[in-house]
């Protein structure tokens, strides 16, 4: 048998139903809405609560620990200055041109019986003169020179003179040294 | 159109209504707010914990071995101009290579910045340019500059010009240019500028003070003791 729905209500009234129904929906979908809206506000709340709570222990703890820095203060200052003082002082060394390193390399060179007259060196720029008194000296000299030259100890080296008298070999060295020796 | 057979629908839907709009419109206001909030606590808390171990390394700082380390600094790298400092440690140090100084120039008030290279710690050094002329031993040079090479204060020989006149055979005179320097102290300081790094010194650094102790010192003669014997830091006062 089949069911038949017949509303047997007016128009009217059958609106206002609608209505009635709708609104309990619109009510019920409200009360989710402003539970969520409060649990939202109070989470809210909380985190600003608690964040000013934070703020204030972090600011007092800051406060504590700044006055004890401030106590080791001398202390600090003299570190600090420490610090730049041998930054400073190892910056000098490292820039020095080492003369006694570079004379003891240069001595090498020389023959036993070399009398030395002049050397000068300005910057990377060394010259020598002197003399020799013998030729085996000389030979060795020379011999020495080469083997300089090509270990490459130096950027150039050049013998600029060479004059015999009086039984002596009157010689001017000039080389430059290498930037960034050893 | 009669709006008040709507009426009873008002209510919830101005409610609804006011939640969506507070959720568009407040809501992402105030998380970006307190995520603000959030961050710049985690940043407070790092400085705090970063100025806590400052506290810490610099309280367990020894501070005879500090003060030591900082004299032997200075007596390398002087504050001042110290004139008769840098004359006694030059003529000591001419003295021990057997020669004798002859001649001397040295213009305390001309100050050469380190202009050209633009090092040297953004000018935080002047440099003193000291020029003179030597007569002594040509055998002992080497021994000369060496012993340049190891007083303090810190000199650096920029050139020198080494003749033997024939008359005085083994003796030569040397043209000497040389610089000594000199680091005035720091005005002011920030402890919380400090990095941790500068609190602790490095191998590098101690390796460098151990050498530094090894210069002969003209007016502090009575160094006995090395930096490594001056001991460790004391134990840090725990918060």
């Amino acid at each position: 048998m089949e069911k038949t729905n017949i509303n047997l209500l007016p128009t009217a009234t059958r609106f206002q139903l609608s209505q009635i129904r709708l609104a309990r929906k619109l009510k019920k979908t409200a009360f989710i809405f402003v539970g969520f809206w409060l649990f939202v506000v109070l989470v809210m709340l909380s985190l600003k609560t608690l964040i000013s709570y934070r703020k204030k222990v972090l600011a007092a703890e800051r406060v504590r620990v700044e006055t004890a820095l401030d106590q080791v203060s001398p202390q600090i200052g003299l570190q600090q200055s420490l610090v730049l003082r041998l930054k400073l002082a190892a910056e000098v060394i490292s820039k020095r041109p080492y003369f006694s390193k570079r004379l003891t390399a240069l001595f090498s060179l020389l023959p036993e019986d070399t009398e030395l007259q002049r050397i000068s060196i300005e910057a990377a720029h060394v010259k020598v003169s002197g003399q020799i008194s013998s030729l085996s000296s000389l030979k060795e000299f020379e011999e020495r020179i080469a083997l300089a030259r090509r270990e490459k100890r130096y950027q150039a080296m050049e013998m600029t003179s060479l004059n015999s008298g009086k039984g002596k070999w009157a010689f001017s060295l000039e080389m430059r040294e290498n930037p960034n020796p050893g | 159109m009669d709006l008040k057979k709507y009426k009873p629908l008002f209510l919830p839907v101005g409610v609804i209504v006011f939640v969506v709009l507070f959720m568009i419109f407040f809501l992402p206001g105030q998380i970006g707010e307190v995520t603000k909030e959030i961050r710049a606590i985690k940043k407070n808390q790092k400085e705090v914990e970063t100025i806590k171990t400052k506290y810490l390394l610099a309280s367990s700082l020894n501070s005879k071995t500090l003060e030591y380390q900082a004299s032997l600094a200075s007596a390398a790298l002087p504050e001042t101009k110290n004139v008769p400092y840098i004359l006694q440690g030059l003529r000591e140090s001419v003295l021990k290579g057997q020669f004798a100084i002859k001649e001397l120039s040295f213009s305390p008030g001309e100050i050469k910045k380190e202009d050209e290279s633009g090092s040297l710690e953004d000018k935080k050094m002047e440099k003193l340019p000291l020029e003179l002329r030597i007569v002594g031993p040509l055998n002992k040079i080497t021994e000369l500059f060496s012993s340049l090479e190891e007083t303090a204060p810190l000199f650096q020989a920029e050139s020198f010009d080494l003749s033997v006149p024939e008359k005085t055979g083994a003796n030569a005179s040397i043209q000497l240019r040389l610089s000594t320097f000199y680091s005035p102290p720091l005005s002011s300081y920030k402890p919380e500028a400090i990095s941790l790094e500068s609190l602790v010194l490095s191998d590098e650094e101690i390796a460098f003070l151990d050498r530094l102790d090894k210069l002969s010192f003209p007016q502090l003669g009575s160094r006995t003791k090395t930096v490594s014997e001056y001991g460790t830091r004391q134990n840090p006062f725990s918060f």
